[in-house]
């Protein structure tokens, strides 16, 4: 109060005057703090995940082939480098070697005597891309980038190589290296993608920088001799709040709150789909599956990810409401009737049409504050579709972005 | 004084609150990943082969009133006509149907066939050979525009021979308005802007499949092929009248190299992208006759002068003919302002 009284006088004509703008410059900054920059599936932006990756070139998990085109586009004229993460979210056994000979498992049962199939940690791998202005880039999860070059002319213009010998019809080898990406093969691989726009240089720093300039997307292969199964889903892309080209000063990523330096994640996940084993027709019956990745993640360091509780609200056409929880930690890829029953115990799902009647729902979904420590709780989402058709078992798929609604309130952290 | 001080903080607290409401209003952009109160489906198709199932969804906890327009641009027509109908969904109630079937409203449907639940109201069938566009916009019981930003949806376009599914979500365009009125104005001020630029990522035309070309039944023979659908912003629903446009595109293979060109485009155009006179080179592989680009991996940006929503199918070939399909969303940048005129 004091302050005001003295405000009387010849001293309160100056004081007004710089408080008038520094009030009028801190509601400017908090305004433009939230201007415009959002997570999205479309838009540019500086920080990308893709949800989902998956390999599985021997077609262990299901019997057919399974891997990931990885996708990535920078929308500037101006060149810029890219630090990128893989997050192994792959199920392995306490005891025995799994599916793959490397401890990959989706149940106990693929485990040897005794053996438990979880996921206990959640390894990152980091690689770096340098991109030129405007370059398209894109590689197979399971080769990675381990060449210098693209063939061009010859009969398998665009394929990877190193020399002349690489490319087939006598095409040649042009120069063209973005950098090295880890192989994902051998092996079974399931777990997400997580890129950072970065100073990169002569020195390759790995320190984000404020653009927002890349999109992408991934396709996620089911092929063999007879099977051709494509799906395609966008990247999620999280807006820097500056994009004026400056160097952040940390590798720690805020997301969302009061001092973000990125979009914030959404407070909450709408997905439509279909119930499970709904009938769109004679020849086509519906499972969907989630995939969930956290907002917050320690990378390269996680040896103890925490865990986030989801809340589901589910209605149908009837408008009947009804609720599922689960917990996961750093990846979980999920049969949405497998979120609240086992394996076995789906036609009891409230995510099953035999429970609910109707073909399709919708699923709001919405982490809980767990209060034991975390970062934050924000999550991301991808959704795949499989019909199946009863008579012959054969199986098609589509991949699609799930929908986001507000903003939470807490923020998430991205450490490296 | 001691009024007035506490009234210019408040004043500047309330200046602080209102533009961080404003920007908290900023944040509800239009786009495929968010509610809103225009949905727009670019493409739609019911062939002898294919189907498609539109699923929209109420997102809100009150009725929400919608009016829906069935558009279809025949080439050469010069027309780009609309058949319109009715839905009234329930708080957060999702519908769903086939656009070869439309939805009845029958309470006599039984438990878990197409048509359980709540009819959202009389929805007609598409005519056989139909391929154009859906557009939704929330109402008010007597059919005024209303901006509720609560809607959103996805198509799913099935393939009945072989089995196959791809998918995508609407484009949905929100109000910033509650003062709305005929014709629906996407210029920032009632609804938000249209895209003034959309981002494709593609295969050219011809180009071999990396993994089918790895795990299938390939040999080299693999094919990659893109179809373009892109519905304008500026449409007259009322008439029906087409509005002409170019769009122009800037392609980037993976060596930065740029080829650029365009194609006229009314109200709704879909285009095979490396197989038409005006795609041929920047769209196609070298591997084909008149192709330019040679990589796998391509982008394109899209620009029309009054904005414009798109979705990709990509379709993946062995030497078989076994073929894999796959929808996504453009993704987009800029803005543009448009109109949309209603009956």
């Amino acid at each position: 109060m004091w302050r005001c009284k003295r405000s009387e006088g010849d001293m309160k004509n100056a004081r007004m005057a710089i408080r008038l703008p520094v009030a009028l410059l801190a509601c400017g900054l908090l305004a433009s703090t939230a201007v415009g920059q959002k997570v999205s599936t479309e838009e540019a932006a500086g920080y990308l995940v893709f949800p989902k990756v998956v390999v599985d070139v021997s077609g262990d998990l299901n019997g057919v082939p399974m891997d990931t085109v990885i996708r990535i586009t920078n929308t500037s004229p101006d060149a810029t480098s890219v630090h990128c993460f893989y997050v192994d979210g792959t199920p392995r056994c306490t005891i025995g070697s799994g599916l793959d000979g490397f401890g990959a498992c989706r149940t106990n049962d693929d485990c040897a005597e005794g053996g438990i199939c979880t996921l206990s940690s959640c390894q990152a791998t980091n690689f770096d891309l340098n991109l030129t202005a405007n370059q398209p880039v894109g590689w197979r999860a399971s080769e990675g980038v381990v060449t210098t070059g693209l063939c061009v002319e010859g009969t398998s213009p665009g394929f990877p190589c190193t020399t002349d010998s690489d490319c087939a019809g006598g095409g040649a080898c042009q120069a063209q290296d973005i950098g090295r990406v880890p192989p994902l093969a051998p092996g079974i691989f399931q777990g997400e993608l997580k890129c950072v726009q970065v100073e990169g240089g002569v020195q390759q720093s790995v320190t984000p920088v404020n653009r927002n300039d890349l999109v992408g997307n991934a396709s996620i292969y089911r092929v063999n001799n007879t099977i051709v199964d494509v799906q395609t889903y966008n990247a999620v892309g999280v807006q820097a709040v500056s994009s004026d080209g400056s160097t952040q000063n940390d590798t720690t990523l805020v997301l969302g709150g009061g001092n973000r330096e990125y979009a914030g994640c959404s407070a909450q996940v709408i997905v439509d789909h279909f119930f499970d084993n709904a009938r769109l027709s004679t020849t086509r019956e519906v499972t969907s599956e989630i995939t969930l990745v956290p907002c917050s993640e320690r990378l390269e360091v996680d040896d103890n990810p925490a865990v986030h509780t989801l809340q589901f609200v589910v209605f149908n056409e009837f408008e009947q409401r009804m609720s599922a929880s689960t917990r996961f930690r750093c990846f979980r890829e999920v049969q949405l009737s497998q979120l609240d029953r086992r394996p076995g115990q789906e036609a009891f799902s409230v995510f099953n049409v035999g429970v609910q009647g109707t073909l399709a729902g919708q699923t709001v979904i919405r982490p809980v504050l767990s209060g034991d420590g975390n970062p934050g709780n924000g999550i991301l989402a991808i959704v795949e579709e499989f019909h199946r058709n009863p008579n012959s078992n054969a199986v098609r798929s589509a991949a699609f972005n799930v929908h986001l609604r507000g903003e939470k309130s807490q923020t998430d952290i991205v450490a490296y | 004084m001691r009024a007035l001080c506490r009234s210019w903080l408040l004043g500047i607290g309330a200046l602080c609150l209102i533009g961080s409401a404003a920007d908290s209003q900023a944040q509800t952009r239009s786009g495929t990943d968010r509610p809103g109160s225009i949905l727009m489906f670019p493409k739609v198709v019911r062939t002898a082969q294919r189907d498609t199932i539109i699923q929209i969804t109420n997102t809100g906890n009150s009725i929400n009133w919608v009016h829906c327009f069935y558009l279809s641009a025949p080439d050469g027509s010069g027309y780009c006509g609309a058949v319109d109908f009715e839905l009234v969904l329930t708080r957060q109630q999702p519908t769903q149907w086939r656009v070869s079937q439309g939805r009845r409203v029958d309470p006599t449907d039984s438990f878990g066939s197409a048509g359980a639940g709540f009819d959202p109201g009389l929805v007609p069938p598409v005519p056989p050979g139909f391929q154009g566009a859906l557009v939704c916009v929330e109402v008010d019981v007597n059919g005024d525009p209303r901006g509720q930003n609560r809607l959103k949806g996805e198509a799913t376009i099935l393939d009945d021979e072989n089995g196959d599914v791809s998918k995508y979500s609407a484009f949905a365009v929100a109000a910033v308005s509650q003062n709305l009125s005929n014709p629906l104005a996407l210029d920032g001020n009632e609804y938000e802007t249209c895209p003034g630029t959309l981002t494709l990522n593609f295969s050219p035309r011809g180009s071999l499949d990396p993994v089918i070309e790895g795990f299938g039944n390939a040999s080299l023979n693999s094919f990659i092929s893109t179809n373009l659908t892109l519905l304008s912003c500026n449409l007259d629903l009322a008439a029906g009248v087409q509005s002409n446009g170019t769009v122009s595109y800037v392609v980037y293979d993976e060596f930065e190299s740029p080829f650029s060109g365009s194609f006229p485009h009314q109200c709704w155009t879909t285009i095979d992208l490396g197989n038409t006179p005006q795609t041929t080179g920047q769209f196609r592989s070298t591997l084909l006759t008149g192709g330019a680009i040679g990589t796998i991996f391509a982008q394109a940006q899209l620009t029309l002068s009054n904005g414009l929503v798109g979705v990709a199918e990509s379709f993946h070939a062995d030497q078989a003919g076994v073929v894999g399909s796959a929808a996504s969303n453009l993704h987009t940048g800029g803005s543009r302002s448009a109109t949309i005129r209603l009956p």
